[in-house]
C-alpha cells in the first residue's frame, strides 16, 4: 500500500500540512531574494552582469555604482574547478576502495571516518586553512623566506608584493580547503551509486574471466555513471554555495579579472563572498549596507540560485542521456 | 592464470643454464628480487614525492631517487625478458621518462618564475610531480611482476592507484586535525569555559555637579565563551524541536502519499533546499529579522537585551529566527532519512498488519514509524551537528551574547565566535585571538562526537529493533 495517491485521513492531512511548511518557506526564500534584488537590475542595469569593473572603497579609484559581477562569476568557476579537480579523484578512489578493493576491515573504517568527517563544519576548514597556507602554499608557491632583493632579481615577475601572495589570500587556498570539505560529502554518494550497480552484471563480467580492475573500468563505473554525475553536481553546488571558506581564504571582493585569466594564485572572490562582502560593509565591525549595495548583495544570491538550478537541470539531463545509452 | 606454468617452466630452463649468453651475463640477481627492489624504490619515490609537498628541503633527495628508479627499471626490463621471454616495452619507456624527468629537474633553477604569475614556484613542486607520476606506474609494474604476471597480479598492481589518494586524503585530514588539537588544547582552560564574554559601559555613579546631573560610566569586561557554548546548545535544541515534526511529516508524506503532482513538488523542494547555498539562507535570515522592524513584534524577531534601565531591541536577529532558518537546512536531512527508513520496511510487515484488520493509520503509527525510528534519530543528531556548525546563516544576524542567552535574545554560537574573532572588531579580536583555536577544538569535538554517536546509535538501534546486522 506504500506510496499510493493522496487520500484524506487525519494522518495524511497532518503529513500534508507539515510538508507544506518547507515548500512554502522555500517559495518565500526565492521570492524574497528576487524581490529585494530588483533595484540592482532596475538601477544598475545589465552592466551588473557584463562589466568586469567592481568599484569599492578598497579598489583604488572609488566610483560608486560600478557593480560588475563578471570577476565574481569567473572566481566561482575557478574555485569550483580547483576544488573538484582535487576532490573528485580522491572521492572516487575512496568509494572504489571501500566498495571493491577493501583490504580486511579497512573499508569499513574508512566508511565510518568519512561519515564523521562529513559532519565537520566549514568554519573548521576555514580555521585550518592557516596550516595549509604556512606548510604548503607559502613555501611552494609564494617564495616565502626569500629576501626581497633576491625575489626582485628573478626574471619574469610582473610585480612584487611582500610574501608574494597578496594578503595570503588565493583561489588555490580556497580550492584546497573546499576540496577537503566536499570529499567526505561526495564519497558516500559515489559509494551508493557503485553499490546500486546490479550484482549480476559484475558477476557476469567476472565469470567471463575479466579481472576485477577490468570489471570496474568497463562494467561498474559506466553503469554507476548516472549516480556519479549526481554526486558531482551536488559537490559543485556545495562548492559554489559555501561562503565561510571562500570569505576566509579568498577574500571579499575583486576588481577586474585576474592576469592571466587562469591565475589561481590571485584572490578572485567568488559570488558568495562577494555578496557577503558587499552586505557586511567590507570591513570589520561595519554596519550592514542598505540601499543599492544591499540590492546587489541579494542579486549575487539570485545569480547563485539560477546557477544552482541550471547545474541541477544539466545534471538531470546528463543522467537521462547516460541511462538511455546504457539501456539501448 | 595460464601464465604461471609458463613462467615456472622458463625459470626452470634458466636454472639449467641453456640461456643466451648475453641475457645470462646480465643476470645479477635471481628470481623476483629485481621487482622487489624496484617496488621499494618506486614506493620511496611516491612517498618522498608526497612528503615534498609539505617539506621542500626534501627536494635534494629527488635526483638520487630518480637515478635509482631509472637504473632499477632497466634491470627489471631485462629481468622480465629473462623470466617471460618477451620484452615489456612499457618498462623501457617508463625508464626513459624517468631519465627525462631527471634531466628536467637538473636543468630547473631552484626558484621558478614566469607566465606573468605573481609568485615564485619552488623546484620541489615539480620534483614531487615527476616523482609521483613516474613512481606510481613503476609501483604498479613492479607489483605486477612481483606477483607473477597473472590476471590476479593485474588486480593487485592497481591497488596503489586506488590506495594512494585514499591514504593521502586521510593523512591530510589527520595532520590538519592534529595541528588544530596541538594549537587549541593548551589554551583551553576552565576560566574561559565558565565565564561569558562581555565588554560594555555600565553607568555607575550619578553625581550632581553645579546643578546638572552627570554620570561616569565604568567599563566592564571579561573574557570567556560560556554564552557561546550555551548558544550552540540552545540553537541545536530549538532547531531540532522545529525541524523534527516537520521533517518527519514531510518524510512520511514523501514515502506514503507522494504519487500526485504535489508529491513531485515536495520532492523537488526537498532536493532544492539541500542544493541551494547557505549564503541565500543567511540573507533570508537577515530579511526575516528585519521584516518586523518598527512594529511591536520587533523584539521577537530582532532579539532584546537588558540595557540597565529596560529592554532594548538588538541589531541582529533572535535565536528563534536563526533556528527557523537553520531548520530549513535540517528538514531535508530528516525528511530524506525518514523516507529511506519507511521505504526499507519489508512489505510483508505492512501487509500483515493490514490483513489483520488494522487501518492505514494504525499501520503507520505502529509498524512504519517504529521501523523508521533509527533513521529519524540519526538524522536529528546529524541535524544538530549541522545547526551547531553553521556560520553562513548566522553571519549577518549574530552577536556576541554579552547580554545572555535565551530564545528571544540575539543569536550567538561557537561557530560564529570563530568567525567573529577573525572578522569582528579590533578590540574583540585582540582579546580573544588566543582562544580561536580552542573554540575550534570544542566545535570539532562537539560535531565529531555527534557524528560518531549517530553512526553507532544507528547500527545499535537497527540491530535491536529490526534484528538485522
Amino acid at each position: 500500500m506504500a506510496n499510493h495517491r493522496f487520500h484524506w485521513t487525519p494522518a495524511s492531512l497532518v503529513a500534508l500540512i507539515l510538508t507544506l511548511v518547507p515548500v512554502g518557506l522555500f517559495l518565500a526564500v526565492v521570492v524574497n531574494v528576487a524581490v529585494v534584488s530588483l533595484p540592482a537590475i532596475s538601477q544598475v542595469g545589465l552592466r551588473v552582469l557584463f562589466s568586469t569593473k567592481f568599484s569599492n572603497v578598497f579598489s583604488g579609484t572609488y566610483n560608486p555604482g560600478e557593480y560588475g559581477l563578471v570577476p565574481a562569476l569567473w572566481g566561482t568557476l575557478l574555485v569550483a574547478c580547483v576544488a573538484l579537480l582535487l576532490a573528485f579523484p580522491m572521492a572516487l578512489a575512496m568509494a572504489v576502495f571501500v566498495s571493491e578493493f577493501s583490504i580486511g576491515g579497512l573499508g569499513h573504517v574508512i566508511e565510518g571516518l568519512l561519515a564523521v568527517f562529513a559532519g565537520i563544519p566549514p568554519i573548521i576548514y576555514a580555521l585550518l586553512s592557516i596550516f595549509v597556507l604556512t606548510v604548503f602554499i607559502r613555501p611552494e608557491f609564494a617564495g616565502d623566506g626569500l629576501s626581497e632583493e633576491f625575489i626582485k632579481s628573478l626574471p619574469g615577475l610582473p610585480r612584487w608584493s611582500p610574501g608574494m601572495l597578496p594578503n595570503n589570500l588565493s583561489t588555490l587556498l580556497g580550492g584546497i580547503m573546499l576540496s577537503l570539505l566536499i570529499v567526505p560529502f561526495m564519497a558516500p554518494l559515489i559509494l551508493d551509486a557503485i553499490r546500486n550497480v546490479p550484482a549480476g552484471l559484475k558477476e557476469a563480467s567476472l565469470a567471463l574471466g575479466a579481472t576485477r580492475w577490468f570489471t570496474l573500468r568497463h562494467v561498474t563505473l559506466p553503469t554507476a555513471g548516472s549516480g556519479i554525475v549526481a554526486a558531482l553536481s551536488l559537490g559543485i553546488l556545495k562548492t559554489i554555495g559555501d561562503v565561510v571558506i571562500s570569505a576566509w581564504t579568498i577574500g571579499y571582493v575583486k576588481n577586474g579579472l585576474p592576469v592571466p585569466l587562469w591565475n589561481i594564485l590571485e584572490a578572485v572572490a567568488p559570488l558568495t563572498s562577494t555578496g557577503a562582502g558587499i552586505l557586511s560593509g567590507l570591513q570589520p565591525g561595519a554596519t550592514l549596507s542598505v540601499g543599492l549595495d544591499r540590492a546587489v548583495a541579494y542579486f549575487t544570491a539570485l545569480l547563485l540560485l539560477v546557477l544552482a538550478f541550471a547545474i541541477l537541470g544539466a545534471a538531470n539531463l546528463l543522467q537521462w542521456v547516460i541511462r538511455r545509452r546504457l539501456n539501448s | 592464470m595460464n601464465m604461471q606454468p609458463i613462467e615456472e617452466a622458463s625459470a626452470g630452463r634458466l636454472k639449467s643454464k641453456q640461456d643466451k649468453p648475453i641475457v645470462y651475463s646480465l643476470r645479477l640477481v635471481s628470481g623476483k628480487a629485481t621487482s622487489a627492489v624496484s617496488l621499494v624504490v618506486a614506493l620511496g619515490a611516491v612517498l618522498s614525492g608526497c612528503l615534498m609537498l609539505v617539506r621542500n628541503t626534501l627536494e635534494i633527495y629527488s635526483l638520487p631517487i630518480l637515478v635509482g628508479l631509472c637504473v632499477i627499471l632497466q634491470f627489471l626490463f631485462v629481468d622480465v625478458f629473462r623470466q617471460h621471454r618477451s620484452w615489456d616495452y612499457k618498462i623501457a619507456v617508463l625508464s626513459l621518462v624517468v631519465f627525462a624527468g631527471m634531466l628536467f629537474l637538473h636543468a630547473l633553477p631552484e626558484d621558478v618564475t614566469g607566465w606573468q604569475i605573481n609568485g615564485v614556484f619552488h623546484r620541489s613542486l615539480f620534483a614531487s610531480l615527476v616523482l609521483v607520476s613516474s613512481g606510481l606506474p613503476a609501483l604498479s609494474i613492479s607489483l605486477f611482476y612481483l606477483w607473477g604476471a597473472t590476471p590476479q597480479a593485474d588486480d593487485i598492481s592497481h591497488y596503489p592507484l586506488v590506495l594512494l589518494p585514499v591514504l593521502f586524503a586521510l593523512a591530510v585530514y589527520v595532520g590538519l586535525i592534529a595541528q588544530l588539537l596541538v594549537k587549541g588544547i593548551p589554551n583551553l582552560d576552565w576560566g574561559i569555559l565558565s565565564k561569558p564574554y562581555f565588554n560594555y559601559d555600565w553607568p555607575l555613579k550619578i553625581t550632581v555637579d553645579d546643578g546638572w546631573p552627570t554620570w561616569t560610566a565604568e567599563r566592564h569586561s571579561q573574557l570567556g565563551i560560556l554564552n557561546h557554548l550555551k548558544g550552540t546548545g540552545l540553537l541545536m535544541l530549538l532547531t531540532s524541536l522545529i525541524s523534527l515534526p516537520i521533517g518527519a511529516g514531510a518524510g512520511i508524506f514523501l514515502s506514503e502519499y507522494s504519487r500526485g503532482v504535489f508529491g513531485g513538488i515536495a520532492r523537488f523542494t526537498i532536493t532544492a533546499l539541500r542544493a541551494i547555498s547557505t549564503f541565500i539562507l543567511g540573507l533570508t535570515a537577515l530579511s526575516l529579522a528585519q521584516s518586523m522592524d518598527n512594529t511591536p513584534l520587533a523584539g521577537i524577531f530582532r532579539g532584546t537585551f537588558f540595557n540597565g534601565w529596560g529592554t532594548s531591541v538588538s541589531t541582529g536577529g533572535s535565536f528563534l529566527v536563526a533556528s527557523l532558518i537553520l531548520s530549513l537546512l535540517v528538514i531535508p536531512v530528516i525528511a530524506r532519512s525518514t523516507e529511506e527508513g519507511c521505504r526499507s520496511l519489508p512489505p510483508e510487515l505492512r501487509e500483515g498488519s493490514l490483513a489483520l484488520g488494522a487501518s492505514d493509520q494504525t499501520t503507520l503509527f505502529r509498524i512504519v514509524l517504529p521501523w523508521a525510528f533509527p533513521n529519524l534519530l540519526t538524522a536529528v543528531l546529524l541535524g544538530c551537528a549541522e545547526a551547531g556548525g553553521s556560520v553562513a546563516i548566522l553571519m549577518f544576524i549574530a552577536g556576541r551574547g554579552d547580554y545572555g542567552v535565551g530564545p528571544l535574545s540575539q543569536v550567538t554560537s561557537l561557530a560564529y565566535l570563530i568567525f567573529d574573532i577573525w572578522y569582528g572588531e579590533k578590540s574583540f579580536r585582540g582579546a580573544m585571538l588566543p582562544y580561536q583555536f580552542s573554540a575550534g577544538v570544542l566545535l570539532l569535538l562537539l560535531t565529531m562526537s555527534l557524528g560518531i554517536a549517530a553512526l553507532f546509535l544507528k547500527r545499535w538501534l537497527i540491530k535491536r529493533h529490526r534484528g538485522e546486522g
